[in-house]
């Protein structure tokens, strides 16, 4: 009687470390997904400035202006899902890379301090997203090694815990964009 | 950065007819430390003899050191002036040289990389600011970081488990640079022991599978740590562990990096044993130095390219 007794505390005992440890790194992918969030947002609240500056020399590209603010308003909507900011956040990069080529046709728009100053804060939040997303990653590849081995598998599927999505770098992020070069 | 070729040119055309003199010097001094040497090896054997005692060779082997340091001082300052000195200058002129300073205690504490010692000193501090010339030939603006550097020796003389009377903490060359990231944690990055513990900050495990062969990272905010440890610093890091072959142990901390390369041997000491004449002895001081002062190249310390303060 003491023995089972003893069993049944000791698999008790197992059960509750088993649950804690996945709790703790389902709420770590929280966490990195969040500290991703705060990073993008930074990147979208430079997109006021970055319009208002390129916009008083570059005339001629009002449409690419015009949609990368309303990416802006699409992503500071407080309703999208995960999944939905992952991808305005990748496009959102996109047309800012194309900005920036576009710069290299306006030398007044290049030189000026403004501008400058932009594309350094701009190179900045580039790093802390890429930093945030390889935080992100880690945690998901840990949450996911967790749920699919076995014994957290078993209480994963009991829980109803489903893999997580990577956030994956874009092709020009796995280049290491040399941003040295922009700088005339 | 010179190449090898051209520290060889440097050599031929003006180190070398400099140095006559002090090669006169070196060969007197080691003339004089081989008749000490034989002296000190006739009285210790006589002792011995006479008193059929061990320990009676102590003395001899005592003065012999106390006089083997007082000969080579003056050679070795001279060696330090004449040598090392043109070296840096030739390698960098912006850089300054004193062969009798070394890094603060309070910079090396700073970088809380090494701790419990109770004995610190070193030598051959070098110091300045180190030019970005590629942004320098593009924009015609002048764009720099400050680095200093020198050899450290760090020992502890009480050993807790009481085997050696004392331990060496940290011997080589420490590096201190500003960082062209800003940041406000501390993050540190230090040889991949099977045991690292009591490392007193979070393990932050990275992608690069070779970094993570070489190195541990600890760090008390995981994000930051990456936003420092980008994909092509790791890249580098490993680039130079492996060119140096050393153990590197990296701290970030207050804009700043830390680099601690650890040595056995004395760096930019004098052999007086062989001649200035040989260049392959040279080499060995230039290549030391290279790998000192290569290290805002290798880690593209001076690309700053990110927001100012």
């Amino acid at each position: 009687m003491v023995y089972i007794g003893l069993i049944v505390v000791v698999i008790g005992f197992i059960f509750i470390r088993m649950y804690n440890s996945l709790i703790r790194k389902k709420n770590q992918v929280k966490n990195a997904f969040a500290s991703v969030d705060v990073q993008l947002k930074k990147r979208y609240d430079l997109i006021p400035n970055i319009v208002s500056t390129v916009k008083n020399y570059a005339t001629h590209e009002k449409e690419t202006l015009t949609k990368l603010t309303e990416m802006r308003s699409k992503a500071i909507n407080p309703n999208i899902s995960n999944e939905e900011k992952i991808q305005l956040g990748k496009e959102t990069k996109q047309m800012l890379g194309n900005i920036m080529v576009i710069a290299e046709n306006y030398p007044d728009l290049k030189a000026s301090e403004n501008f400058v100053q932009l594309q350094r804060t701009l190179n900045e939040t580039e790093e802390q997203i890429s930093a945030a997303r390889r935080f992100y990653n880690t945690s998901v590849t840990d949450f996911n090694n967790a749920i699919m081995m076995f014994p957290t598998n078993l209480m994963a599927g009991m829980m109803g815990f489903k893999e997580q999505k990577f956030f994956e770098a874009e092709e020009a992020e796995r280049q290491n964009v040399d941003a040295g070069k922009l700088f005339g | 950065m010179k190449t090898l070729q051209e520290f060889e040119n440097y050599y031929n055309s003006s180190l070398l007819p400099d140095i006559e003199p002090l090669e006169k010097e070196r060969i007197k001094v080691k003339n004089r430390l081989l008749i000490v040497l034989t002296i000190i090896a006739v009285l210790g054997i006589g002792l011995f003899m006479l008193t059929k005692d061990n320990r009676a060779i102590s003395i001899p082997v005592f003065i012999g050191l106390v006089m083997y340091s007082r000969i080579m001082k003056g050679y070795s300052l001279n060696f330090k002036d004449q040598v090392i000195n043109k070296i840096i200058y030739f390698i960098n002129s912006n850089l300054s040289y004193r062969k009798s300073s070394y890094i603060s205690r309070m910079e090396f504490e700073n970088s809380e990389l090494f701790h419990s010692f109770n004995r610190y000193k070193g030598d051959d501090y070098v110091e300045g600011n180190i030019v970005d010339d590629e942004y320098l030939k593009r924009t015609g603006k002048t764009r720099s970081i400050h680095i200093e550097f020198s050899e450290l020796n760090v020992l502890e003389d009480n050993d807790p488990w009481k085997i050696n009377r004392t331990i060496t903490v940290f011997k080589g060359l420490f590096f201190v640079a500003d960082f062209n990231k800003n940041f406000k944690g501390y993050t540190k990055v230090v040889p991949d022991y099977k045991l690292n513990l009591f490392q007193g900050h979070n393990r932050v495990t990275l992608e690069d599978p070779e970094f993570e062969k070489y190195f541990q990272v600890y760090g008390d905010d995981q994000v930051e740590a990456r936003f420092i440890l980008s994909t092509s610093l790791m890249k580098r890091i490993t680039d130079f562990r492996k060119k140096s072959g050393r153990k590197i142990y990296i701290a970030f901390k207050h804009n700043k990096i830390y680099i601690a390369i650890r040595y056995s041997e004395n760096l930019f000491e004098p052999k007086v044993f062989e001649t200035l004449y040989d260049f392959e002895i040279m080499k060995d001081y230039f290549e030391d130095l290279e790998l000192a002062l290569g290290i805002v190249g290798d880690l593209n310390l001076h690309l700053k390219i990110w927001a100012d303060d």
